[in-house]
């Protein structure tokens, strides 16, 4: 991995129009933008293209980045995780999101400035899920790999409201709790 | 007060997954401007939400994405097109020219492209065969025959880990527009998209590994049926093979 001044520079050139620096960051963000993709929708051939309008939108909308506000690779795989979302949706299972573009509301979704996201924490954070007991996990992975809501959830999965809402939580704090030892460490 | 608070701070977990349901979403919303307990909780959700999207293991798409992707960045088609009409007929004859030998150098990176293609799903075979290795190796594994018209093959199931791998012998290939998709069936015959797959040339077995976006124990059987390229929201097509959990 480059430092991260490296990234932003390509990312600076990417808004100028460099095609070289935006292929740059695909080939290091890719694998990555896929791994989501190809988790949300299961299918090889629509996730590659979830994939491409990713990218293109990361061609199109780059000058909406702002180092400022969040990590660049947070912002991108919110998009991604969005468009997929909407390709789940266009197959005419959900209902759409707002334009996933759309700073104003790509924004509130992002970690802070301070987040001291990097390789090891994300991947503590993966081994967290799967170590979920197997109810939460099952909400989790139903709300934010298959963007149900709640209510969506507990149709889904024919149980209360209630249960589901405390599922999630009880999960989300698992998970926050995990994070937290991160920093103590 | 603290009873509007305890039941808001309950929702915060589903805002911060962009699950909350859209009714409860503004009474949370003026609720976290003024309270500073529920916006720390909600960052440190944000931070979570955010370490899963990234958390996953990197799955690089096939090499061939990237050239199509840069061949949808802005050209200057346009540009090349009004520059011709002051060409001369010899700068005509350099361009053919110069059109025939990229045209070769294309044709040259095409097979190189098609063998790195090659090569892709070469290693997703192998990690496929891999995860059924593993499955193998667990007391817990089920193998269970798999039977269709003309067909063989076997499905080792794991419902402890929630792994199923699917084993075909001599599956036909198929048209370039169509797919096998595996289906999971649940006990009210509702059926659920396990994946997409093809036959590959040469090889004898086809292996497949299923994904559930839910728990394997909530299924009773499993179908493949042949469906257009993409594959389909349900069954469309014929069922090739079927199996009882």
């Amino acid at each position: 991995m480059e430092p991260l001044s490296n990234e932003l520079d390509l990312i600076q050139r990417v808004k100028e129009g460099d095609q070289q620096a935006f292929l740059a960051l695909y080939d290091r963000y890719a694998p990555r933008v896929h791994a989501l993709t190809l988790r949300i929708l299961n299918d090889t051939m629509l996730a590659e293209e979830v994939t491409q309008d990713t990218f293109l939108k990361l061609w199109n909308h780059a000058r909406l980045y702002l180092a400022e506000r969040g990590p660049f690779l947070s912002w991108l795989l919110t998009i991604a995780h969005r468009t997929a979302l909407d390709r789940l949706r266009a197959e005419g299972r959900r209902p759409l999101l707002s334009d996933s573009t759309d700073p104003d509301s790509l924004w509130p979704m992002l970690a802070d400035t301070n987040q001291n996201a990097d390789e090891v924490r994300w991947r503590s954070m993966y081994f967290a899920m799967q170590a979920l007991i197997p109810d939460q996990k099952t909400v989790i992975e139903l709300a934010y790999y298959q963007g149900l809501s709640q209510s969506e959830i507990a149709q889904e999965l024919g149980w209360p409201l209630g249960t589901v809402k405390t599922r999630m939580r009880a999960a989300l704090e698992s998970l926050r709790h995990e994070w937290k030892r991160d920093d103590d460490q | 007060m603290i009873n509007e608070h305890n039941q808001l701070q309950d929702n915060l977990a589903a805002y911060a997954l962009n699950a909350l349901d859209p009714d409860d979403i503004p009474a949370l919303e003026t609720h976290i401007k003024t309270c500073a307990s529920c916006q720390a909780t909600l960052t440190e959700y944000q931070r979570v939400s955010a370490g899963l999207l990234a958390g996953l293991p990197p799955r690089p798409p096939r090499p061939a994405l990237k050239r199509i992707l840069a061949a949808q960045l802005p050209g200057n088609a346009n540009n090349v097109r009004a520059r011709f009409t002051s060409w001369s007929l010899a700068q005509f004859a350099m361009a053919g020219a110069v059109v025939l030998l990229l045209g070769i150098n294309l044709f040259s990176l095409f097979q190189v492209r098609s063998l790195q293609d090659q090569q892709a799903e070469m290693t997703r075979q192998q990690e496929t065969e891999q995860t059924a290795l593993s499955i193998l190796a667990y007391a817990g594994t089920q193998s269970l025959p798999v039977s269709g018209e003309g067909l063989t093959g076997s499905l080792l199931l794991d419902r402890d880990r929630n792994a199923a791998v699917l084993f075909v012998w001599d599956l036909p290939l198929l048209t370039p527009n169509q797919t096998y998709q595996v289906w999971l069936i649940d006990p009210q015959g509702k059926r659920i998209s396990a994946g997409l797959f093809n036959a590959v040339t040469g090889r004898p077995i086809t292996i497949f590994e299923l994904s559930s976006p839910k728990p394997l124990s909530n299924f009773t059987s499993m179908g493949v049926t042949i469906e257009p390229r993409g594959g389909s929201p349900q069954p469309t097509g014929p069922r090739i093979l079927s199996v009882n959990f």
